[in-house]
């Protein structure tokens, strides 16, 4: 560690007088890091200069100091782009290359280092009562980082989890707790640490030619050790099995998924007769919806008895709603245009069409009662019910699919000719 | 209504000036009890004024408190007394406004044992119904109610519709738009009331709703939530904040509306609502709904400021500016430099 | 000058100095430590942008873990029966309910819920506004361009990490957003329908997707994350980092604070207060209150669903995107394909290969570590703006429903202000920008050319008025434009500091210094040159 922090060390100028922490008035630069080694214990310690690993990794190892110092007294900028050399940190003994620094530090009040201009001091450098201000506030918000926590812990424990204060209890203590320690530290950073200005030599990273060269040549040694090259037949098996093992992946890729795709897509769960059902279970009736009125409708399927009594069955779980969700709008009367050959695909004004958004899928039900449009809240197509749900605006490009319905004898609506004549829902490749 | 929103006293001078007006050309037979009450006007300002004091302060008390006190803010225990509450705050602005009720006629609504409206012939109030109708609507609605070029015929309409339009302030229309907003209301409820009257006197539609406080207490709060997901939120936002529907139309919030309008909106079909009957939604369930929306609207969120209940984008929004902006804040606290 | 002797060895260790030395017999470990401790950070504040994202996802982690703990990501159907009064009965995942429960019914679970969703707008807030930086100060050029792909990686894998969490808890919301998604991946040409399927689990919704959903979520996504962002500070740390130009920084130095100890407290205090404002947020700031949007049902759906913002750049593009949907030959390719994965394989390739291919068109192949000023570079600058530009068009169009109500503004006319905006914005905000950064090399040409203008007015003797400028600042060797530091100006009577007076002065200076330091009055040697010069 640098010994710079520590106040009662002298300076090479000598200390500032009684009030002034160390250093502060002397014109002092102190190079950071372990610097005071013999040239040749350095260099055996691979790690003290990063300057010269970066510059020859294999050499430093136990190249003695003369050989690579040579270009290490101020390589990089040599090596560097087209700027003007700039020598920072310029070491004391030019000519011990051990000796350069990687790190120099100004402190306030220090010279120009290579142009670097060091902070002024602060109060606190200079007036032992500020730095005492700033201890007892820097002090204070670790205090309140106590406060916060205490309120954390009480809060949780002892507060009720059902009351409306809790959470932002729990949050604003949390965020004093953190907080307090949080502007405590940046506060201390600033206000009692030295104000340094410490300068890092860069290293250029691209390695010298020798280095690439001997790179290289060992690479393509050991390939030719391989045999790859001289032995086609080992190559080619070895190529040809790496890519049918790396076509196992499509295995797990495919595994994925429980069903083939097939033709899934362009069926929904309605069937032929099946009633239209509301979510609650209730079989729709010619006049349970009013003019003007909407009701999402799924299928209830058709299932004949032992006895020959047809019963049906509601289908409301997630997977038929995902496709077979129906909106049922009853029109005035005498408005609809219906589309050719679906003349009598609704009855008593009454019209079903696909729920699902031609688009993207979403549950497309914004029915404007006055103009007949349905607006999809995802992306905002909008459907004329009364041209056959035709896409007139948005991004939405076709109209949204029609069941036909139809009453019987009692009254109950139900789908006349089965499912929907197109797949439902946003588009997909297969979709012709 | 206005009651329900927390208004503080002095609101009610907020009425939009041009409310003001369409009053004053409306409402002559109000003028004319006005003249009988001369001056005494002046002395209703201060009562009006003092009346409005309670609901507002027990609504705000209701709404910061548990669900014990929060139930009498959706209790509505009779028409008279609920009226009265909403009248009052409105009355106290007509007075200050135009003087265009009289104190008598409003001190027998604003007792508290106003049920003078309820027990008061029918017969009688068609007939001043009519008259008021004449005065306020007829321009649009044509003086039979049969419709003109401006505005729809009313027959048939039914007296929930009325007290809808009516008492959202939608009705009498401010200026010609895409969509009527809501206002706060130019009639009293007992003048509301006639009005229902007249107009279901020329022919049934939906009844206004009875909803009671008892009733919306016993609602089944997950049943009504389950039917508003189903019908409701599409249009008005989960959360009943309402949403844009095409060309300038949109699905209001639900954040003013009492559970009485609720029903009747869904019964009624305002505008470009779709129309729910009591065969797809029975009263019950329609109850329920009204108690969800309540909720959603009146109960305080749990987790903070509920940032106007919008979803991802105000919360995006408050993330970047001050998640993000807070802390690069902090960013140039920490990194500020001395001048060199 | 001289330097430090060298330090004692300490004979009798205390237990630090022990157990530092027991490491270093091991691993020997002193002069790599050293040199790490030793290493230089630049202090500017924009370098602390990057740091934001990166506390924001240890907050990520934190906050995550404490939620897996009471989160099933189970779709099984169940009967919910917790304390939240309005959903008793319902028929829900158990992977809303759980979330539920951690919402009503865990000690902090609503806050820690709160603040992880906070803590992913800010993760992905941050990551743009760094890039942002990035960008516009050249900091991606050579040797940094890997770390630049890693940076576009991660903000993609955080972009899908926060979608996957959005939709985890299975409401109605997030549950939209799974349909669409499904819907993207069912439009892709030839492969679509088996990506969907396989995605899924079959066909939407799928069949136990949300264990998938949260392995993705909670393993695979922040494990790549994890990986990404220790390779990012790995090379950052390697590379050193950037710094503008200044007194003394050349292309070959870096200057500022060493790890130890000061940048080190300074980043500790600044992940508390990440940490505190996230917090502050989760506590204060409701976020996505799943409770009041119901469990999610493909029936159902609320008006002004919205994605996170960070994703609504897509649902804008989606919802101005025409009609525009290919039949024929028997297939088709919808109208969602194009908007939803061509346009951000697009953006986000260009944005990846962006430093390689401003270094193409401007044959630079020279490495930089001093960073650049927008104004410097201008066409950069204003293809920047531009970006930016057809960006913010996009995302305000994701929210267009919402602006539209809150406005009182026509839905169609928003959509159709954000499909002209799209084609004609970004042109302006190029050729504006660029004439911008243009006019302020001018300016500083000037300023380098005549030195900076007082506002001091002085009568000369004959009569005439000139006003006084003062010389610019030293110039700094590597880059002649730049000035050493803001320009100081003196003031005409000699005592104002620029402040105004009284209270509004007293706030002036307190905002200001918070920003910049105030000097210590008196101290010697660092005045500003004081004298102004007639010019």
């Amino acid at each position: 560690m640098s010994d710079q922090t520590d106040p009662g060390e002298p300076g090479p100028a000598g200390a500032g007088g009684g009030d002034q922490p160390a250093g502060s008035a002397s014109e002092r630069m102190d190079y950071l890091g372990y610097q005071g080694e013999p040239a040749d214990k350095a260099d055996q310690d691979s790690m003290s200069s990063i300057f010269k690993r970066a510059k020859h990794p294999v050499d430093t190892s136990g190249a003695p100091a003369g050989g690579s110092g040579v270009s290490a007294g101020g390589p990089d900028v040599a090596a560097g782009t087209s700027d003007g050399p700039e020598a920072l940190g310029t070491p004391p003994h030019q000519t011990d290359s051990s000796r350069i620094p990687e790190t120099t530090a100004m402190r306030p009040a220090g010279g120009h280092g290579g142009g670097v201009t060091p902070r002024p001091p602060r109060a606190e450098d200079v007036d032992r009562r500020a730095e005492r201000r700033a201890e007892r506030l820097i002090a204070f918000w670790f205090m309140i980082s106590v406060v916060g926590t205490v309120g954390f812990v009480i809060t949780n424990f002892v507060g009720d989890k059902h009351k409306q204060y809790y959470t932002p209890c729990l949050g604003s203590a949390l965020g004093m707790a953190v907080g307090g320690l949080g502007i405590g530290m940046i506060l201390w950073a600033k206000r009692l640490m030295p104000h340094e200005q410490a300068v890092q030599e860069r290293h250029e990273f691209t390695s010298s030619k020798e280095e690439i060269a001997t790179t290289e040549a060992e690479l393509t040694a050991g390939f030719a050790d391989t045999g790859l090259a001289r032995l086609p037949l080992l190559r080619r098996t070895l190529l040809g099995a790496g890519t049918v093992l790396g076509g196992l992946v499509v295995v797990p890729l495919l595994n994925l998924t429980n069903a083939k795709p097939g033709k899934k897509l362009d069926h929904t769960s309605w069937v032929k007769g099946a009633r239209l059902v509301t979510e609650d279970g209730r079989f729709i009736k010619l006049g349970d919806v009013s003019i003007g009125g909407i009701e999402t409708v799924f299928p209830a399927l058709p299932v004949t008895g032992a006895d020959g009594t047809v019963s049906y069955e509601p289908r409301t779980d997630v997977q038929t709603k995902a496709d077979s969700t129906t909106l049922l709008i009853r029109l005035p009367p005498g408005i609809d245009r219906p589309r050719k050959g679906r003349e009598d695909w609704s009855i008593d004004g009454h019209v079903a069409y696909s729920k699902i958004c031609s688009h993207a899928g979403c549950p497309v039900s914004l029915y404007e009662q006055q103009t007949h449009h349905l607006l999809c809240p995802c992306h905002q197509s909008v459907f004329d019910v009364l041209d056959g749900c035709r896409a007139i605006f948005g991004p939405a490009s076709r109209s949204l699919p029609q069941l036909a319905i139809a009453a019987d004898a009692n009254g109950f609506l139900y789908a006349r000719n089965g499912d929907y004549d197109e797949p439902v829902g946003a588009a997909f490749w297969e979709r012709s | 209504m206005t009651e329900t929103s927390g208004t503080s006293p002095d609101t009610p001078p907020d009425p939009a000036p041009r409310a003001v007006s369409t009053s004053a050309s409306a409402d002559t037979p109000a003028a004319a009890d006005l003249a009988a009450a001369g001056a005494s006007a002046d002395v209703d300002a201060p009562a009006g004024a003092t009346a409005t004091v309670d609901p507002p302060a027990g609504t705000g008390e209701a709404t910061a408190a548990g669900p014990a006190v929060r139930t009498r803010l959706l209790r509505r225990p009779s028409r008279g007394r609920a009226a009265s509450a909403r009248r009052r705050r409105r009355s106290s602005a007509l007075v200050l406004l135009l003087g265009l009720l009289s104190t008598g006629v409003l001190w027998s609504v604003l007792a508290p044992s106003g049920s003078a409206a309820q027990t008061s012939d029918a017969n009688e109030a068609v007939r001043q119904g009519r008259a008021l109708y004449a005065q306020g609507c007829s321009t649009c609605h044509g003086l039979g109610a049969q419709g003109s070029n401006t505005g729809p015929s009313l027959i048939g309409v039914g007296a929930a519709a009325v007290d809808f339009q009516v008492s959202t302030g939608r009705m009498p229309l401010a200026a010609p738009a895409a969509q009527a907003d809501r206002k706060p209301a130019l009639y009293s409820q007992t003048q509301i009331d006639q009005l229902a009257a007249y107009i279901d006197s020329l022919g049934g539609g939906p009844a206004v709703p009875k909803v009671t406080d008892t009733a919306l207490d016993d609602a089944d709060l997950s049943h009504g939530g389950e039917l508003y997901r189903a019908n409701c939120a599409q249009c008005h936002q989960a959360v009943a904040q309402g949403a844009p529907l095409t060309y300038g139309k949109f699905a209001p919030s639900l954040s003013e509306s009492t559970p009485t309008q609720i029903v009747e909106a869904m019964r009624t079909g305002p505008e470009s609502m779709p129309v729910f009957g009591d065969r797809q939604i029975d009263e019950k369930d329609a109850v329920a709904v009204a108690a969800y929306v309540q909720h959603l609207t009146k109960t305080k969120s749990p987790g903070g400021f509920s940032l106007g209940k919008y979803g991802p984008v105000p919360e995006g929004l408050l993330g970047l500016l001050v998640g993000v902006g807070g802390l690069l804040v902090v960013c140039l606290w920490i990194g500020a430099r001395q001048k060199v | 000058m001289t330097t430090a002797p060298p330090p004692e060895f300490v004979k009798r260790p205390t237990p630090v100095r022990k157990a530092n030395r027991a490491i270093d017999e091991r691993f020997g470990t002193q002069a790599g430590l050293r040199r790490n401790l030793n290493k230089v950070f630049p202090d500017h504040w924009s370098f602390m942008i990057g740091e934001i994202a990166l506390y924001s996802f240890i907050v990520l982690l934190l906050t995550g873990i404490y939620l897996t703990l009471f989160f099933d990501p189970s779709n099984t159907e169940v009967i919910y029966n917790g304390s939240y009064v309005p959903l008793k009965g319902v028929e829900m995942s158990r992977a809303y309910a759980s979330t539920l429960d951690i919402s009503f019914d865990t000690r902090a679970g609503l806050v820690f819920r709160q603040i992880h969703h906070w803590a992913a707008l800010v993760f992905v807030g941050s990551i743009v506004v760094h890039l942002l930086r990035v960008f516009f100060t050249g900091a991606y050029r050579k040797p940094r361009e890997v770390n630049w792909l890693i940076g576009v990686g991660l903000l993609v894998l955080g972009i899908l990490e926060g979608f996957a969490g959005y939709s985890l808890p299975d409401d109605l919301l997030s549950g939209t957003g799974l349909r669409i998604a499904a819907s993207i991946a069912q439009s892709i040409p030839i492969i679509g329908t088996w990506a969907s399927f396989m995605l899924f689990n079959g066909e939407f919704p799928g069949a136990n997707f949300l264990p998938r959903l949260y392995v993705i979520h909670i393993l695979l996504v922040p494990g790549i994350l994890l990986a990404l962002i220790g390779a990012h500070m790995g090379i950052l740390w390697h590379q050193k980092h950037t710094d503008f130009p200044g007194p003394g920084k050349t292309e070959h130095n870096v200057v500022g604070h060493r790890v130890f100890p000061i940048f080190a407290v300074k980043s500790g205090g600044f992940f508390m207060m990440v940490f505190a404002m996230l917090a502050l947020l989760g506590g204060l700031a409701q976020i996505n209150p799943i409770w009041m949007f119901g469990p999610y049902d493909p029936s159902k759906v609320s008006s002004a669903s919205q994605p996170d913002w960070y994703i609504g750049f897509l649902d804008g593009s989606t919802r101005l995107m025409p009609p525009w949907e290919f039949r024929g030959l028997g297939h088709t390719v919808p109208a969602v394909f194009w908007p939803t994965a061509v346009l951000p394989g697009i953006l986000f390739t260009l944005l990846a290969l962006y430093p390689f291919l401003e270094a193409r068109f401007t044959g630079d192949t020279k490495s930089h570590n001093l960073l650049q000023r927008p104004r410097d570079t201008p066409v950069r600058t204003a293809l920047g703006a531009m970006s930016i530009s057809f960006y913010l068009v996009l995302w305000i169009s994701g929210g267009n429903d919402v602006i539209a109500k809150t406005f009182s503004i026509s839905l169609n006319a928003m959509t159709w202000a954000g499909r002209i905006g799209l084609i004609i914005v970004p042109p302006i905000a190029y050729a504006v920008t660029k004439k911008l950064c243009i006019g302020l090399q001018e300016k500083d040409a000037e300023i380098a050319h005549h030195g900076i203008e007082t506002g001091i007015i002085r009568q000369l003797p004959s009569g005439e008025f000139v006003e006084d400028h003062r010389p610019k600042p030293e110039l700094v060797p590597d880059h002649p434009h730049v000035p050493t530091d803001r320009y100081a100006l003196p003031s005409a009577n000699g005592h104002d500091d620029g402040h105004g007076k009284g209270l509004a002065r007293r706030a002036g200076k307190a905002v200001s210094g918070f920003f910049v330091e105030e000097k210590e009055p008196g101290t010697p040697g660092h005045d500003t040159p004081a004298g102004s010069e007639k010019h």
